[in-house]
């Protein structure tokens, strides 16, 4: 597995086997690796609803009732408070080819602000979607986030052998905003489920 | 979308007017408005309420503009059935035609239908005495008269609304209401649905307005056989849908009563000017006609990010953003070339899939072409 230069990147993006839209600036291809901006939808937790929920359990429609999407117009602020989880996305839309995997990296200027950006951050060959960013205020202030401005970065590895067909769910594929969890779609909860 | 609409619209009109666009229950398509100059009117009735005070205060210039554009709930994500916003639009620049150019025209023609409507008055009405015919027969000829002029300006009004919407859209404002008339009576007289023209007689004039568009007369020859596998399945399902045009039931059903027979003597004798006329108007404006036949290999690039679960706001990597016309065009072409390839495309999954990328790449693109020439001017700085 080997990291992907700038200029690898840019061929792979020219001949369209990896798609990053849109790149709103060429700066946003680093050295290796690219900027990705933040989306302008979010998810939030309507807390004052919420008691104990097991998500394993809760069904699309049960969660959507305990989360909220709010969009946020460019050029607006959307603001994270301490100790806030809020889902983002990134704004540009990726479309992996099958001999590749990414990781997605919050930048750390914002790390020193308290923003966590990324936590599920690996990205798998063959994804096709924006990313869902979890987005949380470590720090002590509040901070204001405003779609569009770079706030993660992406490196890309080869994935050896290329895939020939993805294993697995696509459960948060063609995703164009930040998705609920879809946790209770998993085998886990009904193995694992404690008794009674 | 909103913004990206919004945007297309001041384009077309003018920066000073401002849309609010919002979903609504009835399942129907409006525009209302407009409110600022309803406001004005109402404050100007309050002597003590100055004026000039309350115009800085919702700080709006003279010119301010606003309406409320309506669609149906349970279309909120169809966003290729709002290519239909191109007609609500199309009732501001009407309206302004109307309010300018209708009067004359009908004092133009009025003598001519009022004489029609009594020679129909007289063979029809009922024996009276003699000694109140000619009183009952005025009124009932005026009646008719008025009857005639609201036939008139209302079928006017919609017919003009549609040829803008083909306009600002082209062939995706014809799918859309070749869609939306699809579960509707096609041959209703004005007199039973509002006024309004029967769905057969508007697609009947959107059919003319793109036929030259489909038949493919600005298609590039050296580019290649227009339509092409890409685009020949939406010619092919609109041509069929438009169809129904051939048949003329809709026209027998206006000649039936005098007021819509004089009616739409009174439209279709002078349509041909007042869309011209209209149509000089929006040429005026910086949106041009929206021609498919011109936008092929775009269209093509487009579909080909849609058949691959991309957003189509751009025909390739680093390219300039789609126009909002195309990417709403490149969605139906998807659309009607899916259903045609797989029996089995047509499903919620399907759709949602396809609304939520073309919303996407309509947003995308619109931020794109506003921020990106910012910023490419800022990497030149630094």
């Amino acid at each position: 597995m080997s990291t992907l230069t700038g200029k690898r990147i840019r061929k792979l993006l020219d001949d369209g086997r990896l798609i990053i839209t849109p790149l709103l600036s060429p700066k946003q291809i680093g050295t290796a690796s690219v900027d990705v901006r933040l989306g302008n939808q979010f998810i939030v937790f309507r807390t004052h609803i919420l008691g104990v929920f097991n998500p394993y359990k809760m069904e699309a429609g049960q969660l959507r009732r305990l989360q909220e999407r709010q969009v946020v117009g460019f050029r607006r602020d959307f603001i994270l408070h301490p100790g806030m989880l809020a889902l983002g996305s990134t704004f540009e839309y990726v479309s992996m080819p099958n001999d590749l995997e990414c990781q997605v990296e919050g930048r750390s200027s914002w790390a020193r602000l308290g923003i966590q950006i990324a936590t599920a951050s690996s990205v798998e060959p063959g994804f096709k979607g924006v990313l869902t960013l979890e987005l949380s205020n470590l720090g002590t202030i509040p901070v204001s986030l405003w779609p569009g401005v770079r706030i993660a970065q992406l490196v890309f590895h080869t994935a050896e052998p290329p895939l020939s067909k993805r294993s697995g769910g696509r459960k948060y594929d063609s995703a164009v905003g930040p998705e609920f969890s879809r946790l209770f779609e998993d085998e886990d909860g009904r193995v694992f489920e404690p008794p009674g | 979308m909103v913004q990206a609409t919004e945007d297309l619209f001041k384009q077309c009109l003018g920066e000073h007017y401002n849309f609010i666009i919002r979903p609504q229950w009835s399942y129907n398509y409006g525009i209302v408005g407009e409110f600022v100059e309803h406001f004005r009117g109402a404050i100007q009735s309050l002597e003590w309420i100055p004026l000039d005070e309350w115009e800085s205060i919702a700080g709006c210039d003279p010119d301010t503009r606003i309406y409320c554009i309506s669609f149906p709930r349970l279309e909120r994500l169809n966003c290729l059935s709002h290519a239909a916003w191109g007609h609500e639009v199309g009732h501001v620049i009407a309206h302004e035609w109307l309010a300018e150019r209708f009067e004359p025209l009908w004092k133009k023609e009025e003598p001519r239908i009022r004489e029609e409507i009594t020679k129909s008055v007289e063979k029809s009405s009922e024996v009276v005495s003699s000694l109140f015919r000619k009183t009952y027969m005025e009124e009932i000829v005026a009646s008719q008269c008025d009857r005639t002029m609201e036939v008139a300006r209302q079928g006017l009004e919609e017919l003009l609304c549609d040829a803008v919407g083909v306009y600002l859209l082209g062939p995706a404002a014809v799918a859309s209401l070749v869609e939306f008339s699809a579960g509707l009576g096609l041959d209703e007289s004005p007199l039973d649905f509002g006024y309004y023209p029967a769905w057969r007689y508007r697609l009947r004039l959107v059919a003319d307005a793109c036929k030259e568009d489909l038949e493919g007369k600005h298609a590039n020859a050296e580019a290649g056989k227009y339509p092409g596998p890409t685009l020949a399945p939406f010619i092919d399902w609109l041509n069929d849908a438009l169809a129904v045009v051939d048949d003329t039931r809709d026209r027998a059903v206006l000649r039936r009563h005098v007021t819509t027979r004089e009616a739409y003597a009174l439209i279709e004798k002078n349509w041909g000017r007042i869309s011209k006329d209209v149509m000089d108007r929006l040429a005026a404006s910086p949106v041009k006609p929206y021609e498919l036949s011109r936008r092929v290999p775009i269209i093509e690039a487009l579909v080909g990010r849609l058949e691959v679960d991309v957003p189509p706001n751009e025909p390739c990597s680093f390219g300039p953003p789609a126009s909002y016309q195309d990417i709403l065009t490149a969605g139906w072409v998807f659309k009607i070339k899916s259903m045609r390839d797989d029996g089995k495309w047509a499903n919620a999954d399907s759709y949602e899939k396809l609304f939520r990328l073309v919303l996407k790449a309509i947003e995308s693109a619109f931020v794109q072409e506003r921020y990106g020439p910012i910023l490419a001017n800022e990497s030149e700085e630094e």
